[in-house]
């Protein structure tokens, strides 16, 4: 279980952290999510004890970061935005040291190893000099370094940067497997990736926290209204007709091709009059193409929540 | 800790650092060897003892250049900061693997005296403490080392500034004679690691020289310890 509780960091002027709070209990995977310069990677060194905290405290299965380091990191695996290696060790040595490090006993390292090794697909390349090897491939031997010991905790600050897409998947999919028996916190600016496989997401803008709440959630509370899309083929212009449509808020309509237009329809929070909106098209002379609702994405929370935060920062954008 | 010595150990001998160093150290000890007791024909092995040490302040900062600053610039001492270590565990697991390599070019050159001891008759409790001094004096230079790599981010600026250092220290020795100011050549006196060095190249063996030597190696690498701990309270 990670606890974070008030953390304040400054760096000179810039106030990085602003009061971030939050927990994580075994069994979830919490996605931190942020622009870049967010505090994200600031977060997570004060979670595992890499630079101190102005303020705040940080507990890692009960044990504070800083009143018990010892205690605390050796529950804790954690990867750094840029893996921490030795390039003139190779994969296994270094892992080796590693486990060393967690405290793993001598006679169980070897084993302990080849199911990480497995696990990340690093098997092939535990002979070769980390020095020697792709990014992708290095990200991998962070990951492992986070798995080395079998921690309770793990934190990986975006660990898919540099992989390919077949080998995101299978991260991906070592994560997810992760999340069952650990508290993973994992950090990234693609929301995608981290909707994939999170079951909470905390979004950080400017050192604070702007939504900490499931995916579904976080969609679902945006105030934006759900949006229709209307494919039409018209003999008039239906705008009016549209708008007359109980709850519809907004009509916009754009027109390419002649007798052929394509509308948005905005709808109060909550609603959905898709049917209404079919009938009064139809009853207007027109025939329906295409209708159905857009998607609102997690990029557009993201975005709508980040904007808000910039407002009342009192920012124009 | 002992992982901590271990891999720092491998690390010397897998880059050029180790080799370099005991190279350096064979050839000074060579060189000084085959000058005074092969063609000066002298069985002492002394000289080249007091040479060997100054021959130290150029060649330890190779070996402690890299331990914090390169680190710090390639950011792996994430690794040992949020690994379950302590701060002061891991200076000492740095020093004492640079400890090691120290003593095994030490060991390396032993087969100086022992040729000597070939075909003469070397005074062996002379070189015995020659060998203690320079260990002692090896092991501060490192430790001062350490902590000049803790306070630098680049690994250059570490071994120029740990070779500035060391050679001040060197040359305010020869300051001393010349100064009138009695408090400041009290100073230097105190910080004038050669004036206590060559009590063993006079053949003395002093516990206070031995206690000198250990209380500034603990000092400096309490500071070194201390540095590293500073940093992660840092506001840059």
């Amino acid at each position: 279980m990670i606890e974070v509780s008030g953390l304040y960091k400054a760096y000179g002027l810039n106030q990085a952290v602003r009061g971030v709070s939050f927990q994580a209990q075994k069994g979830e995977i919490v996605g931190l999510i942020g622009r870049n310069g967010a505090g994200k990677s600031t977060t997570m060194n004060m979670i595992a004890g890499y630079i101190s905290s102005d303020e705040g405290n940080v507990w890692i299965n009960d044990h504070d970061i800083l009143k018990e380091p010892l205690e605390a990191k050796r529950h804790l695996g954690y990867m750094p935005e840029v893996p921490p290696l030795y390039s003139e060790m190779t994969v296994f040595k270094y892992l080796e040291f590693v486990c060393k490090l967690m405290g793993v006993e001598k006679g169980r390292i070897e084993s302990h190893l080849k199911g990480i090794l497995d696990e990340v697909g690093l098997e092939h390349m535990k002979n070769r000099l980390i020095g020697n090897l792709s990014k992708g491939y290095r990200q991998r031997v962070g990951i492992a370094k986070a798995l080395c010991g079998d921690p309770e905790n793990i934190i990986l600050d975006e660990p898919t940067s540099g992989l390919d897409p077949q080998q995101i998947v299978e991260i991906r999919k070592v994560i997810q497997a992760l999340g069952k028996e650990h508290t993973v916190i994992i950090s990234s600016h693609i929301l995608k990736e981290l909707a994939d496989i999170c079951t909470r997401l905390i979004i950080i803008d400017r050192g604070r926290v702007v939504a900490d709440d499931t995916i579904e959630h976080l969609i679902s509370r945006s105030d934006a209204g759900r949006v229709l899309e209307l494919n039409v083929k018209e003999p008039v212009d239906i705008t009016k007709v549209l708008r007359a449509v109980e709850d519809v808020t907004d009509v916009t309509r754009q027109s390419f091709i002649t007798g052929n237009a394509n509308y948005r329809i905005t709808q109060k929070p909550g609603t959905n009059r898709s049917e209404a909106v079919s009938r009064a098209a139809a009853a207007a002379g027109a025939t329906i193409l295409l209708l159905r609702p857009v998607e609102y994405s997690l990029e557009d929370v993201f975005f709508d929540l980040t904007q808000r935060t910039s407002l009342e920062a009192g920012e124009v954008r | 800790m002992r992982a901590i010595v271990q891999r720092e150990f491998e690390s010397y001998f897998n880059t050029m650092v180790g080799y370099i160093f005991v190279a350096i150290c064979m050839l000074v000890c060579g060189v000084f060897f085959t000058s005074t007791n092969i063609i000066g024909g002298s069985a002492s092995f002394v000289s080249v003892v007091s040479s060997v040490s100054y021959a130290l302040i150029l060649i330890t900062p190779i070996l402690t250049m890299r331990s914090f600053a390169e680190e710090r610039k390639s950011k792996s001492d994430q690794l040992l900061l949020t690994a379950p270590v302590s701060i002061p565990g891991i200076v000492l697991g740095k020093y004492l693997s640079a400890m090691l390599v120290l003593f095994i070019t030490l060991g390396a050159t032993l087969v100086f005296p022992i040729s000597l001891a070939l075909f003469g008759e070397p005074f062996w409790s002379e070189i015995l403490l020659g060998y203690i001094g320079m260990a002692l004096l090896g092991g501060t230079f490192i430790a001062i080392g350490l902590f000049v790599s803790s306070i630098t981010e680049n690994q250059l600026t570490a071994c120029i500034a740990t070779l500035g250092l060391l050679f001040f220290l060197w040359l305010s020795d020869s300051l001393i004679p010349n100064l009138t100011n009695e408090t400041l050549s009290t100073i230097l006196r105190a910080l004038s690691l050669y004036g206590q060095f060559s009590a063993f190249t006079k053949g003395v063996l002093n516990v206070a020289t031995i206690v000198y030597f250990l209380s500034v190696t603990f000092l400096f690498l309490f500071f070194a310890a201390k540095a590293v701990e500073r940093r992660r309270w840092s506001k840059n």
